[in-house]
């Protein structure tokens, strides 16, 4: 909060005036002591940004971190217990009835060397630990 | 060649998940990562009680900064289709997830106007 003159005038009881420089004077012991700012000309301190919240920790929870829970996890977590993955049921008897028609996915090519090209992650670089430089 | 963006390696997300959105999700990691810089640099070029030299040399190296660090670069997008148009931001879905979702009550409060 900053103590102006004019707030102080608007207190005062009588309509006539002390002298600006007392006025003043005024304004900085009220500041002194209620520790406000005393800023008589609005010099722009830059301490609107300073009051700023941050705001990256609600920008980043946009999208729900936190992974989903799925029947792995409830295998891992119960694992006396069985689950069905109804998707992956599915997509078993899927596969299964196209093989039948003579549609499934057509044999792998023999190829002498088994060198398989890994997808290139650049690790590390200027990012920092935990980060991946990864092409979005 | 292609513009590189560091994403968070234990990345986990609970929405729809495309590289759109993956994009969008690195922007907000590298905002958050790097505010605090921005907002120090940023008070010491608005000081105008500062020298002149130093306010100018914020005002340069925030220039020089990131481009994904800025916060205009995040946008927000549909968390069940990631479709970045007609996302409704209190319910951070797009239009048309808003009318089908409205419809099977899955919104509190949410109900087909008539009148």
């Amino acid at each position: 909060m900053t103590t102006t003159i004019s707030t102080i005038v608007k207190l005062l009881p009588t309509k006539a005036l002390p002298p600006r420089e007392r006025l003043q004077e005024l304004a900085k012991t009220s500041a002194r002591i209620f520790s406000t700012t005393y800023n008589p000309h609005n010099a722009r301190t830059g301490n609107r940004i300073l009051r700023e919240r941050l705001r990256g920790p609600t920008l980043l929870d946009y999208y729900f971190p936190g992974r989903r829970f799925g029947v792995v996890d409830l295998r891992r977590h119960f694992p006396m217990m069985s689950f069905v993955d109804e998707d992956e049921r599915q997509r078993l008897l899927d596969v299964q009835s196209k093989k039948a028609r003579g549609k499934g996915a057509p044999k792998k090519k023999k190829v002498g060397n088994d060198k398989k090209k890994k997808a290139k992650i650049v690790r590390g670089g200027g990012g920092g630990e935990g980060y991946v430089r990864a092409k979005l | 060649m292609f513009p590189t963006i560091s994403l968070s390696k234990a990345l986990t997300l609970g929405g729809y998940v495309n590289v759109r959105v993956l994009r969008d999700h690195a922007k907000r990691e590298a905002f958050a990562a790097a505010e605090q810089t921005r907002q120090a640099l940023r008070y010491i070029a608005q000081n105008t009680q500062l020298p002149l030299l130093q306010r100018t040399k914020a005002q340069v190296e925030l220039a020089l900064m990131n481009p994904n660090t800025r916060r205009l670069k995040i946008k927000n997008r549909c968390i069940t289709t990631g479709r970045g148009r007609g996302v409704l931001r209190n319910f951070r879905i797009c239009r048309y997830q808003f009318r089908l979702l409205g419809k099977a009550g899955d919104l509190p409060g949410v109900r087909k106007a008539n009148w």
